[in-house]
C-alpha cells in the first residue's frame, strides 16, 4: 500500500469523526470571556477618565486664559472713559444741564461697578480699587457738586426739581452706596461664597511609597499575603520565587484625579494611577535557577477619596482623607539571565487607605500639596511584590492642583 | 453582519452575529454545535485530553475575540479549523513539546511496509484517534500537519520552525511507526 492510499483512508475515517466534550471547557471559556468583557470595560472607563482629564487640563488652560484677559480689558478702560470726562466737567462751570449729564455719568460709573460684581473677579476687583483710588476724590466732589445744585434748584423751581428726581430711579435704588462701599461688599460676599466657588479642581499626583527594612514596625505589621508566586509564562513555563529575602524597589505612581466639593469642607476625589513596582529575587524557571531574576509589575488603577478640610483659606488646606483604590496588574515581565518573558495575571488589587495632607496655593488656581498617607492593601493573590510582602504600606503623595 | 455572507448557512450567520455583539447564548449554542467536530483534532496534536481541552477553550476565545474579522470569503468551518490549528500549534511552541524533535531525527528508520489492507480498513476512528495520540510528539505534529490539514514540507517547516529536511524526516519516521502499530494489530 502506497503513502496517498493510506493518507486518503485515515482522512476519509477521520472526517466525520466527533466527540463530545464536558461542560467544563465551556465552564472555563464563559469565565474567561466574562473576565475579557470585565477588563474591556475597566479598560474604556479608564481611558475615558483619562480623556476627560486631559481635556479638562486643556480646556483650563486654553479657554480660561482667553476669557480672563478679555474681561481685564473691556470692563476698566470703560470705566476710566468715563471717570475722565467727570474730570473734565467737574474743572469748568457747570449749566444745571450739565450737571444732570454728570449725574448720568456718576449712574453709568456706579452701573459699571455693579457689572464687575458680576465678574467678582479678584484681578479686576485689585485694577478697579487702581483706577478707581486715583479718581475717588473728583467722585466726592462731584456728588457734592451736584447735590449742592440740585438742592438750589429745588428751592427756586419746585417742578424742575421733580422732574430730575422722577429723572433718576437708578440713584435712588442706590443712593447709599458708593465705590468703597461696593468694594467692601465684594470682599464680604467673596469671603461668603468661598465654599460655592472654586471647589472643583484637578490634580497631577506622584507617589512613592514605603520600603520597610527587615524588622521594623511596617515589615511586621501583621503577616504577609500568600501570593500567586508561580505563573504559566508564554514561552517560558513556570517561574517560581525561593528567595527567602526578596529585594522590593520604592514603588512609584503617578495619576491624575478629579476632586470636587460634596459639602462645606467635605471634598470627594477620584482619578485613574499608574503604579510601577519591581521585585528581585532568586527564582526557578523550569526547574533551573535564575540568580537575580526581575519581577517589574505595571498597574493601573481607581483611586476614590473623602477629604475632610480642617482648614480651608484661600492659601492654605490641611485635611485628613479616607479611601479606596481598585488596581489591575495590566503587565509583568520577568528578566532572568539573558531571557525575557511576561505573565498575565488575573484579578485585581483592592486597598485602602487613610491620610492626612496639606495644600497651599501660589496662586488663584495653581498649587502644590502633599498627602503622607497609610494603605493596606488586601490579598488578592497578586505576584509577589511590595504589597503582598508588606501589606501596610505608607505613602508620601506629592502633587500639583489647579482649580476649575 | 448587516450581507448576507456567501459561505454560511443562515444558522451559522445569526450565531455569527449573536457572537459578535457578545451575547452569551449565542456563544454557548456555537460552542455546541462545533466543540465536538473540533475535538478530536486538538486530541490529534497532544498526548492527553486534558491538554486538548486546553487548546479547544483557547481556540473558542479566540474565535470569538476574531469573529468580526470573517468576512465569509471562505467557509466558515474551515476559518474555524485554522485557527484551531494555529491555536494547537501556539500550545506546542509554549510548552516545549518539540523540544527534542532533531534529537529523534538521529534514530534511523526502520523500512518496512503494511502487511495488509484490510487491517487498515478495518481500523475504527476512535482506534486511528488513539494511535495518532501515542506517536511520539514530532512525528505526530508533522504527520497531522501533512496528512489531515494538507500543508506542505515548506509550510511545516515555517510554522515549527524546523527545516524541511527535519519535517521529511519526521513524517516518514512517523509513517514507519505508525506501519508497526498497525502491523501489531493484525497480529
Amino acid at each position: 500500500m502506497i503513502n496517498k492510499d493510506l493518507d486518503e483512508i485515515l482522512r476519509e475515517k477521520l472526517e466525520m469523526y466527533s466527540e463530545s466534550v464536558g461542560d467544563d471547557v465551556w465552564t472555563g471559556i464563559e469565565s474567561r470571556l466574562n473576565k475579557a468583557h470585565r477588563a474591556k470595560i475597566i479598560r474604556r472607563v479608564s481611558l475615558s477618565a483619562i480623556a476627560v482629564a486631559a481635556s479638562l487640563l486643556v480646556g483650563l488652560f486654553v479657554f480660561r486664559d482667553s476669557q480672563d484677559g478679555s474681561s481685564r480689558i473691556s470692563e476698566p478702560s470703560s470705566i476710566a472713559e468715563v471717570v475722565d470726562q467727570t474730570k473734565t466737567d467737574v474743572a469748568g462751570e457747570s449749566s444745571v444741564k450739565d450737571v444732570i449729564s454728570m449725574t448720568e455719568q456718576i449712574k453709568n460709573l456706579r452701573s459699571s461697578v455693579a457689572m464687575l460684581e458680576v465678574e467678582k473677579s479678584k484681578e479686576s476687583k485689585e485694577q478697579l480699587k487702581g483706577t478707581i483710588g486715583q479718581t475717588d476724590n473728583n467722585e466726592e466732589a462731584v456728588v457734592a457738586v451736584v447735590e449742592e445744585v440740585v438742592e438750589k434748584i429745588a428751592v427756586k423751581e419746585q417742578t424742575p426739581v421733580k422732574e430730575t428726581e422722577t429723572v433718576e430711579p437708578p440713584v435712588q435704588e442706590q443712593p447709599e452706596i458708593s465705590i468703597d462701599r461696593y468694594i467692601a461688599q465684594l470682599d464680604k460676599e467673596e469671603a461668603q461664597s468661598k465654599h460655592s466657588r472654586h471647589t472643583s479642581s484637578l490634580a497631577i499626583t506622584s507617589n512613592i511609597s514605603s520600603v520597610a527594612s527587615e524588622g521594623s514596625f511596617i515589615a511586621d505589621f501583621g503577616p504577609a499575603h500568600s501570593s500567586s508566586q508561580t505563573g504559566e509564562v508564554a514561552g517560558s513555563g513556570i517561574i517560581e520565587p525561593v528567595s527567602e529575602t526578596p529585594k522590593y524597589f520604592v514603588p512609584i505612581s503617578l495619576g491624575l484625579q478629579f476632586k470636587t466639593s460634596l459639602y462645606k469642607n467635605l471634598y470627594l476625589g477620584a482619578g485613574v494611577r499608574y503604579s510601577y513596582l519591581v521585585t528581585q529575587y532568586d527564582a526557578l524557571v523550569d526547574k533551573e535557577l535564575f540568580k537575580g531574576t526581575y519581577n517589574q509589575l505595571h498597574y493601573v488603577g481607581i483611586p476614590v477619596s473623602l477629604y475632610y478640610n480642617f482648614v480651608n483659606t484661600d492659601r492654605l488646606g490641611v485635611y485628613a482623607s479616607l479611601g479606596g483604590a481598585i488596581d489591575k496588574c495590566v503587565s509583568s515581565r520577568y528578566v532572568y539571565g539573558s531571557h525575557v518573558s511576561h505573565e498575565k495575571v488575573k484579578g485585581l488589587q483592592y486597598s485602602v487607605n487613610i491620610g492626612i495632607g496639606v495644600e497651599y496655593w501660589f496662586v488663584k488656581r495653581f498649587g502644590i500639596y502633599f498627602d503622607p498617607s497609610i494603605s493596606y492593601y488586601f490579598d488578592n493573590s497578586q505576584p509577589l511584590c511590595i504589597r503582598t510582602s508588606q501589606p501596610l504600606q505608607i505613602n508620601a503623595e506629592l502633587g500639583f492642583r489647579f482649580k476649575i | 453582519m448587516e450581507e448576507q455572507l456567501k459561505n454560511i448557512s443562515v444558522e451559522d450567520e445569526g450565531l455569527i452575529a449573536g457572537c459578535v455583539k457578545n451575547d452569551r447564548r449565542a456563544q454557548r449554542k456555537l460552542y455546541e454545535k462545533y466543540a465536538s467536530r473540533f475535538f478530536p483534532l486538538c486530541v490529534r496534536y497532544v498526548s492527553s485530553r486534558e491538554q486538548a481541552k486546553d487548546i479547544l477553550q483557547d481556540g473558542f476565545i479566540t474565535v470569538f475575540d476574531k469573529l468580526h474579522t470573517y468576512k465569509g470569503d471562505g467557509s466558515f468551518e474551515g476559518w474555524m479549523r485554522r485557527i484551531f490549528i494555529n491555536t494547537a500549534l501556539m500550545y506546542i511552541r509554549r510548552n516545549d513539546i518539540l523540544k527534542h524533535t532533531d534529537e529523534i531525527d538521529e534514530v534511523p528508520i526502520k523500512v518496512g511496509g503494511y502487511e495488509s489492507f484490510d487491517v487498515v480498513d478495518s481500523l475504527d476512528a476512535k482506534q486511528i484517534m488513539q494511535m495518532i495520540g501515542e506517536m511520539p510528539d514530532g512525528f505526530r505534529t508533522v504527520f497531522n500537519l501533512f496528512v489531515f490539514e494538507g500543508f506542505s514540507h515548506s509550510e511545516i517547516s515555517k510554522e515549527l520552525g524546523i527545516t524541511e529536511g527535519s519535517s521529511r524526516s519526521q513524517l516518514s519516521r512517523g509513517r514507519v511507526w505508525l506501519q508497526e502499530k498497525i502491523n501489531n494489530l493484525s497480529k
